[in-house]
């Protein structure tokens, strides 16, 4: 390796370790916002019209994904200049093994265990709160509320999802609505503020 | 006012605050550590002495780069210094573009390598 090489491979492993404290800015408070709202209407939706169709949540949630998505990515350039691709990246790694899980888990127990699917909001609550865990070295040190809140109300949809009289709607509707509310007023709050503040 | 196409090697995003090798070994030891670094570890990794080591902290402070923060750890008197968001930032920049003259460096290196000496007979 010669001295430019050598040089070259400082300069990445410094603007690594930049990245790697760096607070991902990219997510935007009012579109996470709206995905709860998406959520809320949903279920209110679903119990109107007494339907529980899942496979409405996972159209929204891809739909979501996309929103959020394309808006990080347009914002983390505007804001992070050279380091977005970078944070980026850093992000997308921490969440897409779990975005991936809870589709696996979606699609197979829709398509095979169709009688369990009332599992599926407390297991997707987990993985969310699991997501959020994952990527929390690059967002506000207060996303552990959010995530807590998660694991809270996963717990307690997979407690409950053997209880007939609860709509599955609501065990979808009720924590993604509130829970994205919660990560849009943390990610407001704590806009402007290091990672570990 | 000079075209960027026109200037290959103005090499504008250098910013001057941080091309400077002092100020460059003090960013560089704070990009590792996000709590940041009290003024003495500073001082024993970059090598410098108390003065001059004030002196450049104070102009990365001035220029938004650093956040120094002085108190006391037990009786003694602490201060600690850390990249803030901004200086994460352009520090990042300035390593973009440092990234981009290395790069342009090796391609002419290596370009360079395969032409003929000047003088000589290919």
């Amino acid at each position: 390796m010669n001295d430019i090489d050598s040089a070259l491979s400082d300069i990445q492993r410094i603007r690594d370790r930049l990245a790697d404290g760096t607070r991902f800015e990219g997510f935007a408070p009012g579109i996470v916002a709206l995905t709860g709202v998406f959520a809320f209407a949903l279920s209110a939706w679903q119990v109107h019209g007494r339907s529980a169709s899942l496979l409405a949540w996972i159209i929204l949630a891809l739909v979501c994904a996309l929103m959020i998505g394309t808006e990080a990515i347009v914002r983390a350039r505007a804001v992070h200049r050279a380091m977005a691709d970078r944070l980026i990246n850093s992000t997308l790694q921490r969440f897409l093994p779990v975005g991936l899980a809870g589709a696996i888990v979606g699609f197979v127990i829709l398509l095979q265990f169709p009688e369990q699917v009332r599992l599926l909001p407390g297991l997707w609550q987990l993985l969310m709160a699991v997501g959020i865990c994952a990527a929390l070295g690059n967002l506000p040190a207060a996303m552990r509320w959010p995530a807590a809140f998660y694991f809270v109300t996963g717990t307690i949809s997979l407690a409950v999802s053997g209880d007939a009289l609860i709509d599955t709607a609501w065990l979808m509707g009720l924590p993604f609505g509130i829970g994205q509310f919660l990560v849009a007023v943390t990610l407001y709050v704590s806009s402007g503020r290091t990672p570990h503040d | 006012m000079t075209d960027r196409r026109e200037a290959p090697f103005a090499f504008e995003g250098l910013d001057r605050v941080l091309h400077e090798k002092a100020r460059l070994g003090i960013l560089t030891s704070l990009a590792d550590y996000r709590e940041g670094l009290s003024f003495g570890e500073l001082r024993d990794l970059c090598g410098l002495t108390d003065g001059n080591l004030s002196r450049h902290v104070q102009i990365l402070e001035e220029a938004g780069l650093i956040e120094v923060t002085k108190g006391f750890e037990g009786r003694r008197p602490h201060t600690n210094c850390k990249l803030t968001p901004e200086g994460r930032q352009r520090f990042d920049d300035y390593l973009a573009v440092l990234e981009q003259v290395l790069l342009r460096a090796r391609g002419d290196a290596v370009s360079g390598s395969a032409r003929p000496k000047e003088g000589k007979p290919a």
